[in-house]
Parts: structure tokens; C-alpha cells; sequence
């Protein structure tokens, strides 16, 4: 192999490490800020793992907005609400372990399907840059979901700030 | 085939395996943001799969533009949700769910 | 932006008249909220009912149209599509009227209210007409987060606010889990259309194991809005904590917008080879419907019995109706869809009508427990006949609509074979009215306070028009009946034509 193929896998297999191991701590971890910084490093992963698979423009976008965005707004959430010690799972281990166990047992099967499966994989595609190409589709193709989510958008806008904001006084 | 050099396959396991974790933070946690974060995982989990597939399988970028929107939704939907947080918050001063249970039955 | 694409989007635009009027009615209220000092729930009511009346116009405009998919064939308008349209207009024009009249909403303001509720409606438009995967999940979202706000709208009330919590949680949860799913069935087809996707299945072969997996997790999604067993929780808490008039519209809207993706979904896909899902593997996916339908009606009538609020008791009563509507969907048969679309209808009216009278009377009654409901009778005699007649027919009791609306569907259970889910159904109508028949005995046959509770005209016209719409749909039925079996046919006839 190569030299850049070695790099190349042993950069995956860094990527898909820090996608998964904090993925173990987001929903472990008694320390809801610990899970929390955790879960950055998980959103970073997927996102190295996308630009593995040249996916050039979800990669920076994801980046810009789960990391940028979501993540910063969990933490805002965890900060003001801040009476969260990280409740302790105590009453919530009877139920832990079940479901621990249930996880697993889905996640065999899933693994069972994933590899029974044709997937009818006809190896790997020859994206240039993606960013022109989705553009374009989301103008021409994609373009009612495109203008159907700027209403969601701003549906979701009003409603959440009329939610979370102290009353006015009345009328 | 090789199982070192990077695949199809290890992509799904990857999805698969953070499909399982945030279904596991949902069902086990008791912080309402901790809930939240296991659906980010699972709405990450299916982004991947649908990336790989893109790549591998359809060599077309359909799954790229579903992936916009999945980053979107979810946007919205921690924004959402973390609205009604401060909402409950204000109310009940605490956000672990098993607390913020005044209907039964 | 090559010619082909305009001319496409160009062409499309007619098509989606109602929709763009439902936009625009929301930009309205928008601007109006924004630039009036005093809103008024009556004032942007009427602005909204209006929009929606202008909205079902078009839509009723659209049968002229030949029916074609639109939009690069991310939705299609055919009478399927159109029939759904013009019960969520009806139905979101009467839920604007009911928040006119309700009190608990006066403190908060009502253009944000009416813009969210515009865009639900929106949603479920779109969810009843869309053919791509990208589409229907993007519609379920738009029906599902303004209705986590709406129902936590009262946002200085413990209850509401709670109910949102617990709404959010588990619709996300249940939309992400469905999204997994399809992403699946992207990966296994690389289509994402339903026409491809019934190409796909019926011409590769498909491992029938992952396509039960797939299927199940979209099932997941739907299931959670429809609330059928075992994805009904959320329904109560979140039915008793959101204002009544926003319970009325969960009780019908979302439910009726998840069975027409339910069934567009399923016979577009599946129905090949076959009315029995045989396409599906070899699981025996009538059975499994037979049976989510079984214990959905069963939970739903059986626990309602124990309910002391009136909201929640509704709640159940309407787990108990969707699990009814389910028995249609066993078999991919024309005539257990047009059974669910006949109920669809009659639902509407009672389930609607019972509502209505409960807000009405809400403004005079301490609380929303059934107590409060004891000797109604002669307190306001006229709510309390409407009530009752409301009940009766939820129950299936003849004249009423409720019992053609039963009949229909069982004779579609009948009709697949599945003589056991009708006995269970027959049964589960005789238990259902312990709790129907104990508010009617509440009223009539209990004491309650003595004072007379007004009802006001407006509120007294409505309940009128809907009574009659109960006994008229419960005498005179066959034009409804026809009009479902149109709006069912046209899924059939497409399937047909697609295979030659």
C-alpha cells in the first residue's frame, strides 16, 4: 500500500475513535457537562468522517452548526439550569441495566442486517467539491423542501421565543 | 475484501453503534439534556448512513441534500426543546424528568 | 437554471395554490402581530379562518385539475390528496373558532398562537400529499414542532408546560428513530420517491429481514403520532396540560395527517402481488396490524374507564378511535381505506363536537374533572343534549354517525377474514360506553351545583351545525360514502396503471 493510503486509513480509524469513544461518555457519564464536551468531540468526529467520504459541504456544515450551533445551545441550557449535578442514576440503574442489555441485543441485530445485506455497493464515488452541486440541486430538484423549511424555520422561531421569554406585561 | 482499509461496512457499524448509544441515553437518562443529546446521536448516526451510502452505493448526492436538512431539523429541534427547558426550568427548578411529573395515570 | 427546471416549477405552482394561501395567510398574521399593538384572539381568528376558508376554496379548486405529481415529484395532488386537504381546512377553520372562545388563552398572544397553528396545518398538508421520503419527514416535522409549542403555549400554567416537555422528547425521539429507518431504505434502494421505491423492491431482490427492520422503525414515527399501542404515552399528559382548544386539534388533525402518509406510504410501496403485504418478507404483516389495532382499542376504552378528567378521558377515547381506524388498514384493500376515510369524517364531527361543548362549558366549571359534569342536565340543557348526542355517537350508537362509521369499518374486517378483530371491536364499542354512558349519567341522572351555566349563541350555532352533521352523515350516509370511495379508489387506480 502506499504511503497515503496508510495515512488515509489510519486517519479514519482516529476519526471513527473519537466519533465513538465519547459517544460511550455522552450517555454514561453521571457529569452532565462532562457529556455535554464530550458530545463536541463526537460531532467533530462525524464530521472528519464526512469529509472522508467527500462530503466536503456537510462536513463545514456540520461543523458551522451542530458544533457551532447545537452544541453551544445545549451548553447555554445546561449553564442556566444549572441546579444539574449530574443526577445520580440511582433509582434510574433498575431500569439501566435492561435497557443496557436490550441495546445490545439491538445493536447484534442491527449488525447482523448491516452485514446480510446487498448493499449493491458499487465502491467508491468521484465527488469533486460538492458545495456547487448541492446548490444547485436545492434550487432546482430540492426546492420545495428548501422553501418549506424556511417556514418551518420561522414557525419554530416565533414559537420557541415566545416560549422561553419572560411575559410582557400585558396589553 | 480488506476489513483494514476503510469501507461501506464501517461506516453502517459506526451509525449502527451510535444509533444504539443514543437510543440507550433516551430510554436510561434521566436529565431532559441528556435525552436530547442521545437523539443527537441518532439523527447523527443517520447522517452517516446516509453519506456512506451516498458514496458507496448511489454515487449520487440525494443523501448529501437529506443530510442539510437532518442538520437543520435538528437545529431547530435542540433550539425547540431547549425553549421549553427554560420554560419547565422556571416552573419546576429542575429538568430531570422523573421530577417534572404533576400528571399521572 | 435551465429551461426544463422553470418550466417545471412553473407548471407546479398551480397545483399548490392551497398551500401558498396558507402561507401567506401565516406571513399576515405574522406582519399583523408585529405591527399591532392589541391582538385579539378574535381579531387574528378571523384573519386566520378566513385564510383557511380561501385555503379550502382552492383546494375544492383543485378537482378541476388532472392530477399529476409536482415539484420534481415531491408531491402529488390527486383526490387522495385533496380530500385530506379539504377535512384539515374544515377542521383547523373549527379549532380556530373553539380558540376564539376559549378563555385560558387570553394572556398569551394570538398572532404567534394563529401562526402556529397555520403552519401545523401546512404540514399536514403536505404530509397527506408528499411522495418523497425527504418531504413526508420534513412535513412530519412541520406538523410536530409548532404543535410542541403549541401545547406548551400557556406558559405560565404547570401542567401545559409540562406536557410540552414530554411532547418534545418523545416526538423527537420517534422522528429521529424514523429517520434511521429511511436512511436504511435509501441505502437498500437509492430511491427516495415512492414510485421508485415500489420499483426497487418489487424488481431487486431484497432482503426481506432488513426490510422488515426498516419498515418497523418508520413504523416507530408514524405509530408515535397516530399513537397507536405501544407509542400512545405520550397522548394523556399531553392532552390534559395543553389548552383544550389545541387538545381538540391534536385529537384530529396530526392523527388523520399520519394515516393518509400511513396509507399513501404503504399501498405505494407495498401493494404489489397482493393484498397482503407479501412483498414484505414472509412476516405476517396483517396479523400484526390485526393485532396493533386489537390492543390500541383495547387500551384506549379500557383505561379511559378510570379516567376522572374529562381531557383525558377524550385522550383515550381517541387512542380508542385510531385503534378502530386501524382495523381498516389490515388488509391493502380499497375498501378498508375507504372505511378509515369515511371515519375520518364522522370522526371529525363528534370527536370535534364533544370539544366544542366541553370549552364551552370549561369558562364556568372549576375544573376539568368529570364531577363537574353532575347534573349538567338541567344546569344548561341544551350543551348537555348536544353532549350527550356527541357521546352516544362516539360510542356507535344508531342513528348517529359514529355507528355507520363503525359499520364500515368492520364490514372491511369482515371482508379481510379477520372475523376475531371484529368481535374485539364490538366488544371494546360495548365497553366504551361505561365511560361514554357515565358522562350522559353524570348529566342527567347526578346533582350538581344549581346554578345555570350560559352557553353564547356563536358557541350554540356551532354545536347545531355540527349535531346535525352527526345525525345527517348518521341517516343519510351514501353521499359520504361515495366521496371516500372516490378518494380512496384514485390510490388503486394508480397502482394498476403502473404496472402496465
Amino acid at each position: 500500500m502506499k504511503f497515503i493510503d496508510v495515512l488515509r486509513t489510519v486517519g479514519f480509524y482516529l476519526f471513527a475513535l473519537m466519533t465513538v469513544v465519547p459517544a460511550f461518555i455522552v450517555v454514561l457519564s453521571r457529569n452532565i457537562q462532562r457529556s455535554v464536551f464530550a458530545l463536541l468531540f463526537t460531532l467533530f468526529g462525524v464530521a472528519g468522517l464526512f469529509l472522508f467520504l467527500h462530503a466536503d459541504f456537510l462536513a463545514a456544515t456540520q461543523v458551522l452548526i451542530y458544533v457551532g450551533g447545537v452544541l453551544v445551545l445545549l451548553l447555554f441550557g445546561i449553564m442556566l439550569t444549572q441546579k444539574m449535578v449530574g443526577g445520580d442514576l440511582r433509582s434510574g440503574k433498575i431500569q439501566f441495566i435492561p435497557t443496557l442489555v436490550a441495546m445490545v441485543i439491538l445493536f447484534s441485530f442491527l449488525l447482523f442486517l448491516i452485514f446480510q445485506t446487498p448493499w449493491h455497493s458499487k465502491g467508491p464515488a468521484d465527488f469533486d467539491q460538492t458545495t456547487t452541486a448541492i446548490g444547485t440541486l436545492l434550487m432546482t430538484q430540492w426546492v420545495l423542501p428548501f422553501e418549506i423549511a424556511s417556514i418551518l424555520l420561522l414557525a419554530a422561531l416565533i414559537g420557541a421565543v415566545s416560549i422561553a421569554r419572560t411575559r410582557r406585561t400585558s396589553e | 475484501m480488506n476489513w483494514v482499509e476503510p469501507g461501506l461496512y464501517h461506516y453502517l457499524v459506526i451509525a449502527a453503534l451510535l444509533f444504539c448509544l443514543g437510543l440507550l441515553a433516551v430510554l436510561s437518562r434521566r436529565n431532559g439534556i441528556a435525552v436530547l443529546m442521545g437523539i443527537e446521536l441518532i439523527l447523527n448516526a443517520a447522517n452517516i448512513n446516509f453519506v456512506a451510502f451516498s458514496y458507496y452505493v448511489t454515487h449520487e448526492l440525494g443523501g448529501h441534500v437529506f443530510v442539510v436538512f437532518v442538520i437543520l431539523l435538528a437545529a431547530i429541534e435542540a433550539a425547540v426543546a431547549l425553549a421549553i427547558v427554560f420554560a419547565i426550568y422556571r416552573h419546576f427548578h429542575s429538568v430531570e424528568v422523573p421530577n417534572v411529573n404533576v400528571m399521572k395515570g | 437554471m435551465t429551461p426544463e427546471i422553470i418550466h417545471q416549477i412553473k407548471i407546479s405552482i398551480p397545483y399548490f395554490v392551497p398551500e401558498l394561501m396558507l402561507s401567506a395567510t401565516f406571513i399576515l398574521v405574522l406582519i399583523g402581530e408585529v405591527l399591532t399593538k392589541r391582538s385579539t384572539y378574535t381579531g387574528f381568528g378571523i384573519i386566520t379562518a378566513g385564510g383557511l376558508i380561501a385555503t379550502l376554496f382552492l383546494s375544492v379548486q383543485m378537482y378541476k385539475l388532472p392530477e399529476t405529481s409536482i415539484f420534481f415529484r415531491m408531491m402529488v395532488v390527486d383526490q387522495f390528496a385533496i380530500f385530506f386537504k379539504i377535512i384539515f381546512a374544515i377542521s383547523a377553520v373549527l379549532i380556530v373558532l373553539f380558540s376564539m372562545g376559549s378563555r385560558e388563552l387570553r394572556k398569551y398572544s394570538a398572532g404567534e398562537y394563529y401562526c402556529l397553528l397555520l403552519a401545523v396545518v401546512l404540514g399536514m398538508n403536505l404530509l397527506a400529499s408528499s411522495t418523497n421520503l425527504l418531504m413526508i419527514w420534513l412535513a412530519l416535522e412541520l406538523v410536530s414542532i409548532p404543535s410542541y409549542l403549541l401545547s406548551g403555549f400557556l406558559k405560565d400554567d404547570k401542567l401545559s408546560v409540562e406536557a410540552s416537555l414530554k411532547f418534545v422528547i418523545y416526538g423527537s425521539v420517534s422522528t429521529a428513530i424514523m429517520l434511521f429507518g429511511l436512511s436504511y431504505l435509501y441505502g437498500m434502494t437509492g430511491a427516495y420517491e415512492i414510485n421508485d421505491l415500489r420499483a426497487a423492491i418489487s424488481t431487486t431482490h431484497m432482503n426481506s429481514v432488513v426490510l422488515l427492520m426498516t419498515v418497523s422503525l418508520i413504523l416507530v414515527g408514524v405509530g408515535y403520532k397516530i399513537a397507536a399501542v405501544p407509542f400512545h404515552f405520550w397522548l394523556p399528559d399531553v392532552f390534559q396540560g395543553s389548552p383544550t382548544a389545541i387538545t381538540a386539534f391534536f385529537s384530529y388533525g396530526p392523527k388523520a395527517a399520519g394515516f393518509a402518509f400511513l396509507i399513501r406510504f404503504f399501498y405505494g410501496v407495498f401493494a404489489q402481488g397482493g393484498p397482503d403485504y407479501h412483498v414484505v418478507g414472509t412476516f405476517h404483516w396483517p396479523t400484526l396490524m390485526a393485532m396493533i389495532a386489537a390492543i390500541t382499542m383495547t387500551v384506549g376504552n379500557v383505561v379511559a374507564i378510570w379516567q376522572t378528567s374529562m381531557k383525558r378521558m377524550l385522550a383515550y377515547s381517541s387512542i380508542a378511535h385510531v385503534g378502530y381506524m386501524m382495523m381498516g388498514f389490515v388488509l391493502l384493500q380499497q375498501q378498508g381505506i375507504q372505511a378509515i376515510l369515511f371515519y375520518l369524517m364522522v370522526y371529525m364531527v363528534m370527536n370535534l363536537g364533544a370539544f366544542l361543548v366541553v370549552i364551552a362549558l370549561s369558562s364556568h366549571m372549576d375544573s376539568d374533572n368529570l364531577s363537574q359534569y353532575r347534573g349538567l342536565g338541567s344546569r344548561s340543557p341544551f350543551a348537555a343534549a348536544i353532549l350527550a348526542m356527541f357521546m352516544l355517537s362516539l360510542t356507535g350508537i344508531p342513528p348517529f354517525a359514529g355507528f355507520i362509521g363503525k359499520f364500515y369499518l368492520f364490514a372491511a374486517a369482515i371482508h379481510a377474514k379477520f372475523y376475531w378483530l371484529v368481535i374485539v371491536a364490538v366488544l371494546n364499542s360495548v365497553v366504551s360506553f361505561v365511560y361514554y354512558g357515565g358522562v350522559v349519567r353524570r348529566m342527567y341522572l347526578e346533582e350538581g351545583s344549581r346554578e345555570a351555566i350560559p352557553v353564547p349563541v356563536l358557541s350554540r350555532a356551532l354545536m347545531i351545525v355540527l349535531a346535525v352533521a352527526v345525525l345527517v352523515m348518521g341517516l343519510y350516509w351514501s353521499p359520504f360514502a361515495d366521496y371516500s370511495q372516490r378518494s380512496a379508489g384514485i390510490l388503486f387506480e394508480n397502482i394498476s396503471l403502473a404496472f402496465r
